[in-house]
């Protein structure tokens, strides 16, 4: 492992939670998304600092970044950009929206109408849009933090599971500690500490820690452990639906961008064992009150 | 740990478990396939009872309206156990005993609340199906017993699943599993526990269950019965090359001589009646062969013509009749040597006198008259027997099964000169009788003739309708000598006995009879020939298998000295080893390896296990290593070492570890030690940091 991405790394965990008091996981696990060039899902209550993360990151990593409000009224156009003609050069030209950016804060994506949602669903899978018959690519690298707010909550579109499975993770954020708490109160103003945050990451080193991320080991016999899961939860009467290939595939790629996140180039056990609590929104229960994760993590024997 | 086990021991109410109700059903349905086939045995009336309480179980699933006080079931088995004993006339015994035990699993299946009831039941199910070997013992009913086996422990690996029914095939593959890891128990107990010869306690053999066997008595009708019957009578299976051909194969099992003018039996002084053969005279034609004997109540034994060994445990009179001291109720085997040819032997006074004596025979004139045209000019036995012969085959004799009822006073008359239709019985005692009053020593003997040749093994299965009489007279030049009469009236009833051929064309595969299905006949008579000799072979090893023949294993294995005490203490003992030896395979099962990485850690993990320290199967070892290093700081460091080298040859690498890092993790858990207070070997070595998994 190259020692300076990871003292990169670990500069960047420190600046963070300078800002995010007392979510290191989360912090962690936001960070590992992005090396591992996945989407991240954040669900949670409006006010736990959803926005200051996405803001975070957008920063630290050096990436243009836009925030995208979604609400009921939103169009997919205001998502992709629109083409309008030009009175002056009697053309049609090309006016990007907000989506052609670095990363994108998708803001309260269980807002919006299903067409929005799938308009930006689309454009994390291809990392292209098309617009007009015109097929334009979106800037590299491409990230979407999506927030979305608890299903129970009025005014909500609950995301259908194909979308959902669209992100590598997903996280909430839950209460600060007392401590942190207490910090938060004496210092309110969050956006002073934010624009003392200096980027440590550029385009060059961010593609580098990426391909670290590429080069950690897989033992044999953590694929049979990631395998005896992935087969668990599509065989056991518990699930409705498992694991699906392209869900296992980015469940190993996140846990090894966490074990780089850690220091090693090697995934451990362990390792998928802390993931897996983040990666449940692929998964289905049939009874609604199941707690998957712990099924899983405990009924799976470590080969 | 005891709060841990009454939690799991929670009563788990067959109503109240999802799908209980459904195991309730499959169980009571198996448990009822378990005893229909006592149907042929047993009281209609015990089937009933049973039936109508498994139904009453399962009609009550809806309404909870079983009797839950334990009196009220006592009460019933005590009303059951008079039942059956009143059904039978008696307590103890084999039909009242399983009887009883139907009444009582039907009681069972009233009881069931939980489903332990219903694993109980299951259990008893098992015994169910063993008590069938009571009354049946051939290879066909061991495919459907065993099915059943299958069917209940399948049923009871639904019941320990939260789900049944959707592990179908991988619970059937470990129903499969099971039985045969219970069959090398199966073998010990079966070959070496002590077997109860005779008698066996509390379940003595009705003594007249219907066994199909020869009568030892020859009446004019008695042998027509059996004639129907193909039920095997005995297999012999030749141990050279030689096969004696269709008409020598006469097999002889009793020698009559005593007549009253309209029956034939043996006599009390039969034994006594002649010089005990020698039996050291081997001649050129020697047949050895192995006779695998059906039930028969009755102590004869049957051997070709002329026996010249005594098989083990019998006895040989000197009318050349085998026999051994109590009647043979279970699949006997015995292996002897006859001759095929005649042996020259005086003939003793009291022998002579028996084979001239007439007894009550009424003579008529014409009877009269026809022995003295057969004995005109001549007083040699053969020419007056050939004579006979030739009076049989001139005149309008004929072979039937079903011959007309002699009823006259002088039956012998009445069928030689008016009905004159009969089978082997009536030509073989008139032909003796006429033998007889013409002054020639005479006698009738019973046994079988023919069989079919199986050249698949070598054997020559008789049945019952084989059966066959004929006679002896006896010469002064050659001895006793083989006469059969019946062969002058229907010679093809000894020169083509019934045959596979032929038999095929008559009752076995009537399909295959044209000409044209030559091949499919072939196919038909070779899978015939196969299944006898599977039949065989199941007899010769499982069902002949007494005390007698596991003394004889047990002293070809060298353990001749050996006593039923000791023995049971053997068998228990290996069963003992054996369940120890499996228990302790599963229990390594998950602990050896073939991957030397694994062995070793695993190494590791039993000796933190004697500290009470177990890995979970979800552990993670990093994991691991921080617990303990939590619950004894003091192997912290050597911990952490162990757990680092792992992970490094386990997680770091992808192909085969190099043999020196193998060699060195091997080492450092080969000096690791548990125990407290241990001064370990490896202080020296510098600990890196410590693998970062989560703060």
């Amino acid at each position: 492992m190259n020692n300076e991405i990871q003292s990169t790394i670990d500069a960047l965990i420190a600046q963070a939670s300078q800002v995010i008091l007392g979510k290191d996981r989360v912090i962690r696990l936001a960070i590992s998304t992005l090396l591992a060039n996945g989407h991240l899902l954040i669900t949670d209550k409006p006010g736990v600092g959803k926005t200051t993360l996405a803001n975070v990151i957008a920063r630290l990593f050096g990436l243009n970044f836009k925030r995208i409000q979604f609400t009921s009224d939103l169009l997919p156009a205001d998502i992709t950009g629109v083409t309008i003609f030009d009175q002056e050069t009697t053309a049609f030209t090309f006016h990007p929206g907000p989506i052609f950016t670095q990363l994108v804060l998708a803001d309260e994506i269980n807002r919006a109408t299903p067409k929005c949602q799938s308009a930006l669903l689309e454009a994390m899978e291809e990392r292209q849009v098309t617009i007009d018959r015109k097929t334009r690519p979106l800037p590299r690298p491409f990230f979407v933090i999506a927030t979305r707010n608890p299903t129970e909550q009025t005014g909500t579109f609950s995301l259908p599971d194909s979308q959902l499975d669209r992100f590598m993770l997903g996280i909430s954020l839950g209460y600060p500690d007392r401590e942190a708490e207490r910090d938060m109160l004496k210092n309110p103003d969050p956006r002073q500490k934010l624009s003392s945050l200096r980027p440590v990451f550029n385009t060059e080193s961010l593609a580098l820690a990426q391909t670290s991320v590429a080069r950690v080991t897989v033992s044999n016999k953590l694929l049979d452990y990631l395998q005896a899961i992935i087969a668990y939860t599509r065989h056991d009467p518990a699930f409705r639906s498992g694991y699906s290939p392209r869900a296992g595939m980015s469940l190993l790629e996140a846990t090894k961008a966490w074990a780089v996140v850690h220091g090693r180039n090697h995934v451990l056990p362990e390792d998928l064992q802390t993931v897996i609590p983040y990666s449940v929104h692929h998964l289905s229960a049939r009874e609604p009150t199941t707690n998957l994760d712990r099924l899983i993590l405990e009924n799976v024997t470590i080969p | 740990m005891i709060n841990r086990l009454r939690a799991k021991t929670e009563p788990q109410y067959v109503e109240k478990t999802p799908s209980g109700t459904r195991l309730l059903a499959l169980a009571i349905g198996f448990l009822t396939l378990a005893v229909l086939p006592h149907i042929n045995h047993l009281r209609f009336e015990v089937i009933a009872i049973f039936l109508a309480l498994a139904i009453w179980r399962l009609v009550a699933t809806r309404g909870n309206r079983l009797p839950r006080n334990r009196w009220i079931i006592y009460l019933f088995a005590i009303i059951g156990f008079s039942v059956s004993a009143w059904l039978y006339g008696a307590p103890i015994g084999r039909d009242p005993g399983v009887a009883f035990l139907l009444v009582l699993m039907g009681l069972k299946c009233v009881e069931i609340s939980t489903l332990r009831d219903i694993r109980i039941v299951l259990l008893l199910g098992f015994f169910m199906i063993a008590t069938h070997f009571l009354y049946v013992d051939g290879i066909s009913w061991a495919a459907p017993l065993l099915g059943l086996v299958i069917a209940l422990t399948w049923l009871m690996t639904q019941i320990e699943h939260a789900d049944p029914g959707r592990y179908l095939f991988s619970d059937l593959k470990l129903v499969g599993k099971m039985l045969i890891q219970a069959l090398p128990f199966v073998f010990i107990l079966f070959y070496l526990f002590p077997r109860l010869s005779g008698s066996v306690f509390l379940f003595e053999t009705e003594a007249d269950t219907a066994v199909t066997g020869l009568s030892d008595t020859l009446n004019m009708g008695t042998i027509s019965n059996l004639i129907q019957s193909r039920e095997v009578a005995f297999t012999a299976t030749f141990l050279g090359q030689q096969i004696p051909p269709p008409s020598e194969r006469y097999w002889r099992g009793g020698v009559l001589w005593v007549t009253d003018g309209r029956q034939w039996t043996r006599g009390k002084f039969a034994p006594f009646l002649g010089v005990t053969p020698a039996v050291t005279d081997l001649q050129n034609q020697v047949y050895r062969y192995e006779i695998e004997l059906e039930p028969t109540n009755q102590n004869w034994l049957y051997s070709l013509d002329y026996p010249i060994s005594i098989p083990r445990d019998a006895r040989l009179d000197a009318d050349h009749h085998l026999y051994v001291s109590r009647p043979i109720e279970r699949p006997f085997r015995y292996e002897i040597v006859s001759n095929g040819t005649s042996i020259k032997e005086p003939l003793s006074d009291i022998a002579r006198l028996q084979s001239l004596n007439l007894g009550g025979t009424v003579f008529t004139p014409r009877l009269d008259g026809l022995v003295q045209e057969i004995t005109r000019g001549t007083n040699s036995p053969s020419d007056i027997a050939q004579r006979m012969l030739e009076h049989f085959n001139q005149n309008d004799f004929s072979y039937t099964l079903q011959p007309p009822l002699l009823e006259s006073d002088a039956p012998v008359d009445e069928f030689l000169f008016e009905s004159r239709r009969g089978f082997c019985g009536h030509y073989a005692s008139s032909f003796a009788t006429i033998m007889r009053s013409a002054g020639i020593p005479a006698r009738v003997v019973v046994g079988y003739l023919g069989g079919e040749h199986n050249p698949r093994s070598n054997q020559i299965v008789v049945r019952q309708s084989d059966a066959h009489a004929w006679t002896e007279i006896w010469d002064s030049e050659i001895g006793w000598t083989r006469v059969d009469p019946t062969a002058s009236i229907a010679p093809e009833r000894v020169e083509y006995p019934i045959d596979f051929d032929t038999s095929l064309n008559t009752d076995r595969v009537v399909l295959f009879s044209a000409r044209d299905f030559q091949g499919l006949r072939r196919i038909g008579i070779e899978l015939v020939w196969l299944k006898d000799a599977i039949k065989a072979k199941w007899n010769r090893w499982f069902v002949a298998f007494d005390g007698s023949r596991q003394r004889q294993l047990l002293r070809s294995m060298g353990l001749g000295q050996i006593n039923a005490k000791l023995l049971s203490v053997g068998a228990f003992i290996s069963a003992l080893g054996l369940l120890s030896l499996f228990s302790f395979i599963l229990f390594r099962r998950d602990q050896v390896h073939p991957d030397p990485v694994d062995r070793i850690y695993l190494n590791f993990c039993c000796k933190l296990k004697r500290r009470g320290l177990t890995r979970r199967h979800n552990e993670g070892p990093v994991d691991f290593a921080h617990r303990v290093s939590a619950r004894l700081p003091g192997l912290q460091r050597e911990v952490q070492l162990i757990t680092q080298e792992y992970i490094a040859l386990r997680y770091a690498i992808v192909d085969a570890p190099e043999k020196g890092a193998l060699n060195r993790f091997r080492k450092l858990v080969r000096g690791f030690r548990a125990s407290p207070g241990h001064k370990t070997a490896f202080k020296h070595i510098a600990v890196p940091a410590s693998n970062k998994v989560e703060e």
